[in-house]
C-alpha cells in the first residue's frame, strides 16, 4: 500500500484551532461582504457596518466593491497636460499615450487620468479663477515638472472621449459604415484643471 | 402547549448542530493541494509580468517625484483617518529603488516557482499591497483581484504544498536517501509515496476563501447591473464595442447582429448573477466555471484588460479538481516508461533521485541494474548493454538508450520538459548524446553495489501494480 506524502501531520485540526479559525473566517467575511453592500446606493445601516471594518481595509488592502461596468462603458477621462517651456516652446502630452507598450502599461496611465477625474470631482474649486484645488492635480504637475527639465509652467484639462452608443453601432454597421472612435464629437469639452508654475 | 415551546427548540437545536457540522465539512475537510499550486503558479507568472511593467516606469510610478508624491499620497491617508495604512515603499528612498524593485522581481520569482512558499507568498502579498499604497494612482481592477487571492495564498501558507520546488526539494531529499540506502530491483517503489501531494486543512481553506470571494465578486457585481437600463435593455456588450480607449481591435461588425450583442449581454448579467448558486453542484460547476472563463476572455479581447482577466481565470481554478488537473500533466492512465539505471553509480542515483522527484505521477519506474535481472524487463536488453548506458523500455517494446533514454524521461517529468522538447532535435540530439556518452563512459561506481544481490530482491517480469497516476475524480 503506497504511502500518501505527509502533509500537515494530521487529518484534522485540534478544536481551539477551529474555532479560532472559525472566528477569523466570520471576521472577515463580514468585513467583505459590509464593503460591497455598502457602495452607493446603500443604507445607512450598510455603511455604518462597514465603517467599523475600516481598520481592517486599510490592513489586508480589502473593502473593494467590486461594481465593474455596472453602468455600461462610461466615457473614458483623459488627461492633457499643456507644458510650457522657459525657452518658448511648448508641448502637449496625453495620458494614456495610446502608443504606449505594453497593453498593461497603458492601463497603469489610464487609472491616472481616471483617479485625477475622481478626484477633480469631489476636490473644491477656486472661486476666483475655477480652478480645481485637487491634490492629485498637483502632485501631476509636480511630477510633469521634474520630469522636463526647463519646463515652467503645466496646466491640466480633463477631456472625455465619449463612445458611440450601440445604436449608432448597428445602424452604422446595417449601412456598412464604420465609426472613426476619434472623430472631435467624440471628444466632450476641455475642462481646466489648473495652471502650476514649476517653481513653486 | 409544551410542545409549542420544545418543538421550536429542538429544531433551533437540530438547525445549530447541523450548521456547526456543515461549516466544519466545508473549511476544515483536508482539500487536494494541486489547484492551490496552479493558482499559486499562474498568480506569480502574472505578478513578474505585471512588475516587469512597472519597472519600465519605476521613478515616476513609485519614486519621490513620482505621479503619486509622498506629499499627496500622506494627505490623503491623513485625510480618510487611514491609520492603519502601510507601504514598505515609503521606507525606500529614491537612491535604493532599484535594488528594492530588484529584490521584489527575485521574491516574486521565489514565490512563482514556490521556494520557501510560506514567507515568500507573504512578502509577495507585502509587495502588491505596498505597491497599491504607494501609488494608489495606478490602481484598477485588476489589482484587487490579485491582492485577494494572494490574502488567501499568503494567510493559509497552503501555496507551496503542490507544483512547488519546496515540494520537490522535499520529495528529492527522501529519494537520494532511498536510493543511497537500498539496494532493490525497484528502490523507489513503496517508501517515498504515491507522489500525490496530500490534502490539507490549509489547502481546503485558500480553496474556500477563493471559491467565496468570488462568488461575492460576482453576485453582487450582477446584482448592481440590475440597477442601470443598459443591462435589462441588452445594450451594455453593444457599449462595449465602441469603447475607444479601452479596445483593443475593433469588433464593431458584431453590431450587424444586435441579437447576438443582446444575448452575449443577457449572458453576462445573468451568469454572474447565478454564478454563486450554480457553481456549487458538481454537475454544473464545469459548465458554469468554462462560461465564466470565456466571460474573462470576452473581456479581454473586447477591452484589452488582459491581466485582469488572466486573474480572474486563475482563481477560477480554485473550483478545479486536483485529480483532473494533475491528469492534464501526466494523462489519465499512461503506460510507464521503464528505465533500468546503474545503481552502483552514484551520478545515475542523483540523477534518479532528481527525475523522480519531478515526477509526482510517477510516469517513470526505475529499475536498478545492478539488483535485477534486466531480460525479465524486456529481452532484448542484457547486463552489458544496460552497463554502457541507460535504458528506457516503452511504450510497447519501444527501447531507446543513452541520451535517447534521457529525453525520453524528460518528456515525463514536467521539470524537464524543455529538454524533452528540445532534446530531439537535430544537433542538440548529437551533442546531448555525445556530452552523455562522455559522462557515463567515466562514471565511477561504487563496488560495494556491484556484487550479488540477496536473496528475494530479483524484479518479478512485468510492471509492478501500483505508483500509477489516480483516475480523474471529483474534488471531495
Amino acid at each position: 500500500m503506497a504511502r500518501p506524502e505527509s502533509g500537515e501531520g494530521g487529518a484534522g485540526w485540534p478544536g481551539w484551532a477551529k474555532l479560532g479559525v472559525s472566528a477569523l473566517l466570520v471576521l472577515h467575511g463580514t468585513a467583505v461582504v459590509a464593503a460591497v453592500l455598502a457602495a452607493s446606493p446603500s443604507s445607512g445601516l450598510q455603511r455604518a457596518v462597514a465603517d467599523q471594518f475600516r481598520w481592517y481595509y486599510q490592513l489586508l488592502d480589502q473593502g473593494y466593491t467590486y461594481r465593474f461596468y455596472t453602468a455600461g462603458a462610461p466615457p473614458t477621462p483623459i488627461l492633457f497636460a499643456e507644458l510650457e517651456f522657459e525657452d518658448g516652446r511648448s508641448e502637449e502630452i496625453r495620458v494614456p499615450d495610446r502608443s504606449q507598450a505594453p497593453r498593461l502599461r497603458f492601463q497603469r496611465h489610464l487609472a491616472i487620468a481616471y483617479h485625477l477625474f475622481e478626484d477633480v470631482r469631489r476636490a473644491p474649486r477656486d472661486p476666483d479663477t475655477g480652478d480645481s484645488r485637487s491634490r492629485w492635480a498637483a502632485s501631476y504637475a509636480r511630477h510633469l515638472c521634474r520630469e522636463h527639465p526647463g519646463c515652467r509652467r503645466v496646466t491640466l484639462f480633463l477631456q472625455d472621449h465619449l463612445n458611440p452608443s450601440p445604436r449608432e453601432l448597428v445602424e452604422a454597421a446595417r449601412e456598412g459604415r464604420t465609426i472613426d472612435v476619434e472623430d472631435p464629437r467624440y471628444y466632450g469639452d476641455r475642462l481646466r484643471i489648473g495652471a502650476y508654475s514649476c517653481d513653486d | 402547549m409544551r410542545r409549542l415551546i420544545t418543538g421550536p427548540a429542538s429544531y433551533l437545536a437540530d438547525l445549530g448542530r447541523s450548521t456547526v457540522r456543515g461549516w466544519d465539512a466545508f473549511f476544515f475537510r483536508p482539500a487536494d493541494p494541486t489547484p492551490v499550486g496552479l493558482i499559486r503558479l499562474g498568480l506569480g507568472l502574472i505578478l513578474l509580468w505585471d512588475f516587469a511593467v512597472l519597472g519600465l516606469d519605476l521613478n515616476a510610478f513609485l519614486g519621490s517625484a513620482g505621479w503619486a508624491d509622498p506629499e499627496a499620497v500622506a494627505f490623503f491617508r491623513n485625510g480618510a483617518g487611514e491609520r492603519w495604512s502601510w507601504s514598505l515603499w515609503s521606507l525606500v528612498p529614491d537612491s535604493l529603488l532599484v535594488p528594492a524593485y530588484a529584490a521584489c522581481l527575485v521574491v516574486l520569482l521565489l514565490f512563482t516557482v514556490g521556494l520557501w512558499s510560506r514567507v515568500t507568498a507573504v512578502l509577495a502579498w507585502m509587495i502588491v499591497v505596498s505597491t497599491v499604497r504607494r501609488a494608489p494612482v495606478i490602481h484598477f481592477g485588476f489589482d484587487m483581484a490579485v491582492s485577494m487571492v494572494l490574502l488567501y495564498l499568503a494567510a493559509t501558507g497552503s501555496s507551496g504544498q503542490a507544483m512547488s520546488l519546496d515540494r520537490f526539494v522535499s520529495r528529492w531529499r527522501r529519494i537520494r536517501r532511498e536510493v543511497d540506502r537500498s539496494r532493490s530491483a525497484r528502490p523507489l517503489d513503496g517508501p517515498i509515496g504515491d507522489g500525490t501531494p496530500a490534502p490539507s486543512v490549509s489547502a481546503n481553506l485558500c480553496l474556500r476563501l477563493i471559491q467565496l470571494h468570488l462568488c461575492v465578486i460576482y453576485g453582487l457585481a450582477g446584482l448592481a447591473k440590475l440597477q442601470h437600463p443598459i443591462w435589462w435593455e441588452g445594450w451594455a456588450f453593444g457599449s462595449l464595442l465602441g469603447y475607444a480607449e479601452f479596445r483593443p481591435v475593433d469588433l464593431t461588425w458584431l453590431a450587424r447582429w444586435p441579437m447576438l450583442l443582446m444575448v452575449f449581454s443577457h449572458g453576462a448579467l445573468w451568469l454572474e448573477i447565478t454564478y454563486p448558486v450554480l457553481v456549487w453542484p458538481r454537475p454544473l460547476r464545469p459548465l458554469i466555471v468554462s462560461l465564466t472563463i470565456s466571460l474573462h476572455l470576452g473581456i479581454a479581447v473586447t477591452m484589452g484588460l488582459y491581466e485582469f482577466a488572466a486573474a480572474m481565470i486563475v482563481a477560477n481554478l480554485s473550483f478545479a479538481s486536483g485529480p483532473w488537473l494533475r491528469s492534464l500533466v501526466a494523462g489519465r492512465d499512461p503506460e510507464p516508461l521503464r528505465v533500468v539505471f546503474d545503481g552502483a553509480s552514484p551520478r545515475c542515483r542523483a540523477a534518479v533521485a532528481i527525475a523522480c522527484s519531478g515526477d509526482p505521477a510517477r510516469t517513470v519506474e526505475w529499475i536498478d541494474l545492478t539488483a535485477s535481472d534486466v531480460v525479465a524487463v524486456h529481452p532484448a536488453l542484457s547486463e552489458e548493454r544496460c552497463q554502457e548506458g541507460v535504458m528506457a523500455v516503452g511504450p510497447g517494446d519501444r527501447i531507446r538508450s543513452g541520451f535517447g533514454a534521457v529525453v525520453a524521461v524528460a518528456r515525463r517529468v514536467p521539470l524537464l520538459w524543455p529538454l524533452g522538447l528540445l532534446g530531439a532535435l537535430p544537433g542538440v540530439a548529437e551533442l546531448g548524446g555525445m556530452l552523455y556518452n562522455t559522462i557515463a563512459k567515466d562514471r565511477p561506481r561504487d563496488p560495494s553495489r556491484t556484487g550479488p544481490v540477496p536473496a528475494g530482491r530479483r524484479p518479478e517480469a512485468g510492471p509492478p501494480p501500483r505508483n500509477r497516476p489516480e483516475k480523474p475524480k471529483a474534488r471531495r
